[in-house]
Parts: C-alpha cells; sequence; structure tokens
C-alpha cells in the first residue's frame, strides 16, 4: 500500500479531511481526546491486518512516525 | 448524605460513563466474534452503571457534580495508550479490579445510604462477569500473543494503576478517605 493510500485511510478512519492529514501533523492534534486515538489505531489494525504493540508506538507523535511504523509492519 | 458522599456518587457516574463510551467506539470497530459480543454486554452494562448512579443521587435528591478528574487520561499517562485488543483488555482487567475492590469497601461502610448501596451490590454482580469475560479472553489471546507478553502486560498497567489510584488518593483523600478507613466498616 502506497503512503499516500495509508494517509487516505487515516483520514477516513478518524472522519476528518484528509487535507488536515499532514505528514508533519501530531496525532493528538486530530483527535478530540485519546479515545479516539486508540479506536483508530486499532481500527488501522483491523483494516490492514496487521498487529502493533505497544512498543511499535513508542514515540511515536507524528503521522509520518505512525505511517513509518505501519509501512514497516506491511512489508 | 454529605458533599464528599455526593462526590464519590459522581465519580462513580463519571468512571462508567467513560468506560461505556470507551467500550462502545470499540464494539463498533472490532470484528465480529465473541470478544465484540462479550464486549458489547459489557459497554450496556457501563452505561447501565452510569443509570444506576444517577438514580442513585435522584433517590437522595442530589444531582450530579460535573467532574473534572478524567481517570482514563491518568491511565495513559502513567501507562501508556493500549494499541491492540489484548493490551485494552490487559488495561480492563486491571481497572474492573480496582473499580470492584472501591466497591467492596464501600459497601462496608456503616449507615451507607440504601439507594449507594442498591446501587453498589448490583453493580458488583456485573463486574465479577466483567472480569471473567475479560480473563477468558485474555487467556485466549496467549496464543497469538504468548503467555508471557499477556502476563508482562497486565503486570504493567497494575503498576500503572497502583500510581493513578494513589494519585487520586493523594489528591481527593478528604473525600474519600471515609471509605478507606476499617474504622468505618460496618462488618
Amino acid at each position: 500500500m502506497q503512503r499516500n493510500e495509508l494517509t487516505a485511510l487515516l483520514a477516513k478512519l478518524l472522519k476528518i479531511d484528509a487535507a488536515r492529514v499532514t505528514e508533519n501533523a501530531r496525532l493528538t492534534d486530530l483527535v478530540a481526546d485519546s479515545f479516539v486515538l486508540i479506536e483508530t489505531v486499532v481500527e488501522l489494525q483491523e483494516e490492514l491486518d496487521i498487529t502493533l504493540v505497544q512498543e511499535d508506538l513508542d514515540g511515536v507523535v507524528s503521522v509520518s512516525q505512525l505511517l513509518d511504523v505501519v509501512t514497516a509492519k506491511l512489508a | 448524605m454529605n458533599d464528599n458522599d455526593r462526590w464519590i456518587v459522581s465519580f462513580y457516574r463519571n468512571s462508567e460513563i467513560s468506560g461505556a463510551q470507551f467500550f462502545s467506539r470499540l464494539a463498533r470497530v472490532l470484528p465480529a466474534g465473541p470478544i465484540q459480543f462479550d464486549l458489547t454486554k459489557h459497554f450496556a452494562d457501563e452505561s447501565q452503571h452510569a443509570w444506576y448512579w444517577t438514580k442513585a443521587l435522584g433517590d437522595m435528591n442530589l444531582d450530579p457534580i460535573k467532574m473534572t478528574f478524567a481517570y482514563q487520561d491518568h491511565y495513559l499517562e502513567a501507562a501508556g495508550m493500549p494499541t491492540n485488543i489484548m493490551e485494552i483488555l490487559a488495561l480492563t482487567m486491571v481497572f474492573e479490579r480496582r473499580v470492584i475492590s472501591q466497591y467492596a469497601r464501600h459497601s462496608r461502610v456503616r449507615d451507607i445510604h440504601p439507594a449507594v448501596q442498591h446501587a453498589l451490590n448490583t453493580i458488583m454482580e456485573d463486574e465479577k462477569w466483567h472480569i471473567q469475560w475479560v480473563g477468558d479472553a485474555l487467556k485466549q489471546m496467549e496464543e497469538k500473543f504468548g503467555a508471557e507478553r499477556v502476563k508482562n502486560t497486565c503486570e504493567r498497567f497494575r503498576k500503572a494503576d497502583e500510581e493513578v489510584y494513589g494519585r487520586m488518593i493523594a489528591e481527593h483523600g478528604e473525600r474519600i478517605g471515609h471509605i478507606l478507613d476499617k474504622q468505618n466498616y460496618a462488618f
């Protein structure tokens, strides 16, 4: 899956305008509360059939960093 | 009933609402299967519990206090964000045990209002099932994640729970101290 497709998927799951999901955007700025972020990460795994664990997301704060982790899992 | 009693029941109500909101989101995104089934029931229970506390306050002619203490945010700060359903259930297990322990202590307090006692007894019955289904689900997840990882995840969240609960006691001890003091227990 291409990076722009992942970005589009993330925007869809977050239910926000894709233009807001830039590489540098902070994930916490894209969600109303922490519950939404957890829900989105769980849904992302279901959509892509991957499994993330807590260590995978250690230090991940931006869209770019999340996409890096997801891309590595898909590889 | 005094201000502290009103505060603690409002706190319970707020916690149940937060739990219901969280599980309702997960129930929507998880694939069909036993976990989705039980988690949906769990979320329905938490909503019902929020109603029991609202009703108990009403029976005491009290309005709920709007709470600013967001327990779940403190949890996430201490434990980090759970990222998969196993980690979410591990955190849930730790939290449910904390809840049932708190409610059991509260139910022993002398001269407790009948409305509060009724809500506590009813909710504690549900909580037993919550712990059972979550425990069963975590056991099943050992196959995918490994028993060691599941155990370590539960332990990590248990430590975080102790930290958060300790912080809550430090911040709101004057409001819940009477529940923690065994000298106030009727049995």
